[in-house]
């Protein structure tokens, strides 16, 4: 399911209390939500709190919510902002070390796989990181992106296409040392 | 390796890692997948058996209703806990809640609401299809704010709520306030709604009335302007103020502690940067560490219709001032004056080399692309480039670096 594709009357059958939308919407934007903080905070402890947090905060702010057709970009600027608020008031753990055990941390899943997304957290930056995790799990455009992110359309086109360029480089690097 | 493996990729490693907490948020939200065909009439029962909870609700529109049901329980709990204290109260009371809509509700000495009434435009909207009148003025407080959420003039980055009582017996008139702003403060809480509320008791008198209705603003909001030009700014004017939103006025009254107020929350949470990164910003700018700054402090403050944070500190011989926008973190202004060296605290000779601060620019470290743009939030991700460096090498077998020395 490409979380895109969110259906807006989740949230507003949320707001009056509809358990039934708040699984579904987690069941389509789980993985979002886990990566766009992942992406922001580099940091799986860090990410699993900001996705509790915010599921519970949209559940809450669902009536909030103004039907204009953008229902991941809501849910999904709620994660920035709890990110954000970790960051601020330094909450976060830098536990970078975690990192180099991604691929050996759990056996399951691709190992290529977990070595580009090491990749991509520890070789790009900040925003590049954002831009290219959602891209790859929303499914959303970059002009839909630029607007999360509060960034020019252009400026989230041209560091996507230099995050690519930077984590190809990265990753045949890899491949070849192996 | 394409773009479209990549970020294949990418997705598949994130949802192998994502955590399954469905069940756990469920439980804690208390919900469950059944559909909820009975909600409307759980809210009717629970409602009617409360005799303070007027049912206003044939009057609203269907956006105003579902905050109705969702906070439904919380106006219940709240209204069933105050109806002890409603039986004789004789105080008749003005009550002005700000967000940026301002609202004054006037009371009678049961604390029903006599005729609520909208300051600006923007209550005329929030106020729209509500009729309070005859309800308990925690229920009418709530149901406002409820209304102020739907219609988003209360939201994460706009996020506090101005809570003034004025009233012919001043010690009823705090009490009030008291309860209004602790109550309001449950409710949000109970809401998971972060906000922040400040509460005060507003001696009422002709001056600030005028002053009020010459400028539209509340009584409540005037008094707070009011309150805060007796803090000690040197930099705070009347005119700045009254350019300032009602959040920002709250901040800066909890910042600078105003007179007599009840403070839940913090309006900084929002959107402002927070005390600690402003520093951080003018150590930097400064080329100072921590460490060896002396005499750290900052004091929130407002100019020229900015709200600022006002760095000192001492380095070396120098003193230290800078003013850092409270939202976006750039330097407003800045000075290093000499002082001489340490000996006597204060005093000094002031050689006013205003402005010749050094800037250090935006980040050290020497890695081109965290460089490109003077985003503070990636600052601190600057310094970790070294671990990443391992990877740069391609000679790793899987013992790390211990192998050196042999």
């Amino acid at each position: 399911m490409n979380a895109a594709y969110v259906d807006e009357n989740l949230i507003i059958r949320m707001a009056a209390g509809d358990g039934a939308a708040f699984k579904e919407l987690y069941e389509q934007t789980a993985s979002a939500v886990y990566g766009f903080a992942l992406s922001i905070l580099k940091n799986k402890h860090d990410a699993e709190d900001v996705m509790h947090d915010a599921f519970i905060k949209a559940y809450s702010a669902a009536v909030t919510y103004k039907p204009m057709g953008k229902p991941l970009a809501w849910l999904l600027t709620i994660v920035k902002n709890l990110c954000y608020t970790r960051i601020r008031t330094g909450s976060v753990c830098e536990d970078i070390s975690e990192y180099e055990d991604l691929v050996h941390i759990d056996e399951s899943g691709s190992v290529h796989d977990k070595i580009v997304l090491q990749e991509a957290l520890s070789k790009l930056d900040f925003e590049e990181r954002q831009i290219v995790i959602l891209h790859s799990l929303t499914g959303l455009k970059h002009r839909e992106i630029a607007d999360i992110l509060e960034l020019p359309t252009g400026t989230v086109l041209s560091k996507y296409n230099r995050s690519l360029k930077k984590l190809k480089k990265a990753i045949e690097g890899k491949g070849d040392s192996k | 390796m394409t773009e479209s493996k990549i970020n294949e990729s990418l997705k598949a490693a994130v949802e192998e890692m994502t955590p399954n907490m469905l069940d756990a948020l469920m439980s804690e939200l208390d919900i469950t997948d059944e559909p909820k065909e009975l909600m409307h009439d759980t809210i009717a029962q629970d409602s009617a058996a409360d005799k303070n909870w007027k049912p206003v609700s044939g009057r609203l529109g269907a956006g105003w209703m579902k905050a109705v049901i969702s906070c439904a329980a919380v106006l219940v709990l709240v209204v069933g806990g105050l109806s002890v204290y409603n039986l004789n109260k004789t105080a008749f009371a003005l009550v002005s809640l700000d967000v940026n809509p301002g609202i004054e509700i006037s009371i009678d000495s049961n604390e029903r609401v006599i005729s609520a009434t909208p300051v600006n435009d923007e209550a005329k909207d929030v106020l729209s299809d509500m009729d309070l009148k005859g309800s308990d003025i925690n229920v009418a407080t709530n149901a406002i704010v409820g209304s102020m959420l739907t219609h988003g003039y209360l939201t994460d980055l706009s996020n506090s709520i101005l809570v003034s009582v004025s009233a012919q017996d001043e010690a009823a008139g705090t009490e009030l306030e008291k309860k209004l702003s602790e109550n309001l403060n449950a409710y949000l809480e109970d809401s998971q709604i972060t906000a922040a509320i400040l509460g005060q008791y507003v001696n009422e008198d002709e001056a600030l009335k005028s002053f009020a209705e010459t400028n539209g603003i509340s009584i409540g909001k005037a008094w707070l302007i009011k309150n805060l030009l007796n803090t000690g700014s040197t930099k705070m004017t009347e005119a700045d103020l009254l350019k300032l939103s009602t959040q920002e006025l709250i901040l800066l009254g909890q910042k600078r502690g105003v007179a007599n107020n009840t403070s839940y929350g913090d309006a900084e949470s929002g959107k402002y940067i927070g005390s600690e990164k402003a520093i951080s910003i003018a150590l930097e700018k400064a080329g100072v560490k921590k460490a060896s700054a002396q005499n750290l402090h900052y004091e929130f403050d407002a100019e020229k219709g900015v709200l600022i944070y006002e760095v000192s500190f001492r380095a070396g011989d120098y003193e230290y001032d800078y003013d850092i926008n409270a939202i976006d973190g750039s330097i407003v202004s800045y000075e290093k004056e000499y002082e001489g060296p340490v000996a006597g605290a204060g005093g000094g000779t002031s050689n006013g080399s205003s402005g010749s601060g050094t800037s250090n620019g935006s980040s050290g470290g020497g890695n081109a692309y965290y460089d490109d743009d003077d985003d503070d939030w990636d600052d601190r991700y600057d310094d970790d480039d070294d671990w990443d460096d391992r990877y740069d090498d391609d000679d790793d077998d899987d013992d790390d670096d211990d192998d050196d020395d042999d």
